[in-house]
């Protein structure tokens, strides 16, 4: 079975914020009122973590998209008291909705901060109705959601491979943020896979892990000019 | 049933409850007959197209049913209100009967052309019904209907009918 992973160059990221908006209207993210963003809850699965670096005037701005790591080793789902959050069989983290019951265990044991906290039943403004997608579902208030890689692009790459009568193919599952980037900085496919432009990136001598030392075995890897400090 | 266990013990428990989704009597706008219609060979997917081909298996617009009904075929005051409707330009308004929740994925082609699983597998005997259909929220819907959903993919032996909750829960 294939080992979902991605890889994001961060010295090709412009921070454009293409992924952020594809992600967006790909997954249905609720739109949160600027004040109920102030309270920190702002609703996001996938984000840009701005980090400069240095002293004036020899500063570094550092962009690096923040979504789920799909860890190998997830702290989220050994504290969900409800089986909503697990990791299912091809290895990446779900978030079964209807299961959630809302406690955010979960975000606290994330590391990563990548998920997010449902304040509100999703209100849509009219013109924004029809540019929802019917693949993926609204989430009801009070449950936690975050990124999923996509998994309704699997779904749907999986029956169209099998349409075809063969096996599925890397270019028939590409998560939304990676399809929009203009500057060609992320890369998605079988880490398990030694053709697999993204397996070969993610042995780079340029590849890091996010917080690896706490051994969550995240499948997101960023490549970064050696000297920079991790 | 091995693949099944660990989340399914907790799933077991709202079952217990009895979360399943209540069922309501809904009124068809037509009386419409299946079974006249399968026994005059009228093929499920000349109303119900998209059922080999789309997620969902959608309902007949009077046109379809303009198709064969034109004319009279047959002095009935059912019949009638097809020819009313097309004339008026109004939709028949067809209440759907089988309709799962929208966090769970779906496909028809996936099991009717893909799965060759048979219709009546899920949805009865329909070609010996005579009345319409009646008790919205279907066999499928609530935590309930998930079994039935799960136990064929369970006993099916298919490699692709998945019980892993992403399958079907998104
Ligand atoms: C492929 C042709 C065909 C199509 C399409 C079709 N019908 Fe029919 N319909 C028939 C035939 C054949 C009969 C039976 C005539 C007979 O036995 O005398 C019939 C009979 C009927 C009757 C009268 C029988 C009764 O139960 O009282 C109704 C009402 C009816 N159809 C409704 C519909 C509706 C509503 C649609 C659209 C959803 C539709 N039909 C589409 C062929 C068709
Ligand atoms: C594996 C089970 C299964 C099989 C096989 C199946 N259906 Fe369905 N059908 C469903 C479910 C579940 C729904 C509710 C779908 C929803 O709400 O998304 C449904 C809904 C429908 C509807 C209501 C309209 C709609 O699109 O929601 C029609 C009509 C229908 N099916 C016809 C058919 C026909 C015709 C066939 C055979 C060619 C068929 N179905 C085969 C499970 C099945
Ligand atoms: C084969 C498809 C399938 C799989 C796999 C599946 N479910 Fe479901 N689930 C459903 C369907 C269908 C419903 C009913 C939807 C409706 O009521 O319209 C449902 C409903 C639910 C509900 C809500 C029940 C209610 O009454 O509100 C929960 C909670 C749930 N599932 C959890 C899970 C969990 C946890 C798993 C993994 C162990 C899982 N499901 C796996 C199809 C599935
Ligand atoms: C009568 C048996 C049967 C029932 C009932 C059934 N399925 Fe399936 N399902 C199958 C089979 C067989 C396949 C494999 C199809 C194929 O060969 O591609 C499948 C495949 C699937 C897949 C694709 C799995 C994947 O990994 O991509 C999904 C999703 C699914 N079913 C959802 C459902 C849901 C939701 C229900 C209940 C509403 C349901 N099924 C009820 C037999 C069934
Ligand atoms: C002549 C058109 C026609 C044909 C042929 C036909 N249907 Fe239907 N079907 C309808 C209409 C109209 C309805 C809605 C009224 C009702 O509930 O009976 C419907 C409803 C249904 C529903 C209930 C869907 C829902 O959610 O309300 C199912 C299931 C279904 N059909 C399956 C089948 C199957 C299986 C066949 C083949 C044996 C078939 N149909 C053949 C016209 C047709």
């Amino acid at each position: 079975m294939a080992r979902w992973g991605m890889v994001i160059d961060l010295d090709r990221c412009t921070g454009c914020g293409a992924c952020v908006a594809a992600c967006k209207v790909e997954n249905n993210v609720q739109v949160v009122s600027p004040a109920e963003g102030e309270r920190g809850r702002r609703m996001h699965w996938l984000r840009l973590l701005v980090e400069a670096r240095g002293e004036y005037p020899h500063v570094e701005v550092r962009i690096a998209p923040n979504l789920c790591m799909m860890c190998e080793n997830p702290p989220c789902t050994k504290v969900c008291p409800v089986h909503a959050t697990y990791r299912g069989e091809d290895g990446l983290v779900g978030q079964i909705y209807p299961r959630c019951i809302g406690c955010r265990y979960c975000m606290a044991a994330c590391p990563y901060s990548v998920k997010a906290f449902n304040w509100g039943s999703p209100e849509w403004p009219e013109a924004l109705l029809s540019t929802l997608n019917p693949d993926v579902s609204m989430r009801p208030k009070g449950v936690v959601e975050k990124c999923t890689f996509c998994y309704h692009r699997l779904q749907l790459g999986r029956e169209k491979a099998r349409a075809e009568g063969r096996p599925l193919r890397e270019s028939d599952y590409q998560p939304a943020c990676v399809h929009s980037c203009p500057a060609d900085a992320m890369t998605f496919g079988d880490l398990d896979d030694a053709l697999s432009p993204a397996a070969q990136l993610s042995r780079s001598t340029r590849a890091t892990r996010a917080l690896e030392h706490l051994g969550t075995e995240p499948r997101v890897f960023y490549l970064e000019k050696r000297d920079a400090p991790l | 049933m091995r693949r099944l266990a660990s989340g399914m013990a907790v799933v077991a428990v709202m079952a217990a409850a009895g979360s399943a989704g209540c069922a309501r009597e809904v009124l068809q706008p037509v009386a419409f007959n299946h079974r006249l219609h399968a026994d005059n060979n009228v093929p499920c997917l000349t109303c119900h197209p998209t059922a080999a081909t789309g997620q969902g298996a959608t309902l007949p617009a009077v046109s379809v049913c303009r198709r064969c009904h034109e004319d009279v075929l047959y002095e009935a005051p059912e019949e009638a209100k097809i020819r009313l409707a097309a004339e008026s330009g109004h939709a028949l308004g067809w209440v759907p009967v089988f309709a799962l929740r929208p966090y769970v994925y779906f496909s028809h082609r996936r099991h009717v052309t893909l799965g060759k699983v048979a219709c009546a597998a899920c949805h009865g005997d329909v070609e010996r019904r005579s009345t319409p259909f009646r008790m919205a929220a279907g066999p499928f819907s609530g935590i309930r209907g998930m079994g039935a959903c799960l136990r064929c993919h369970d006993e099916s032996h298919s490699p692709y009918a998945g019980v892993d909750c992403v399958d079907c829960h998104r």
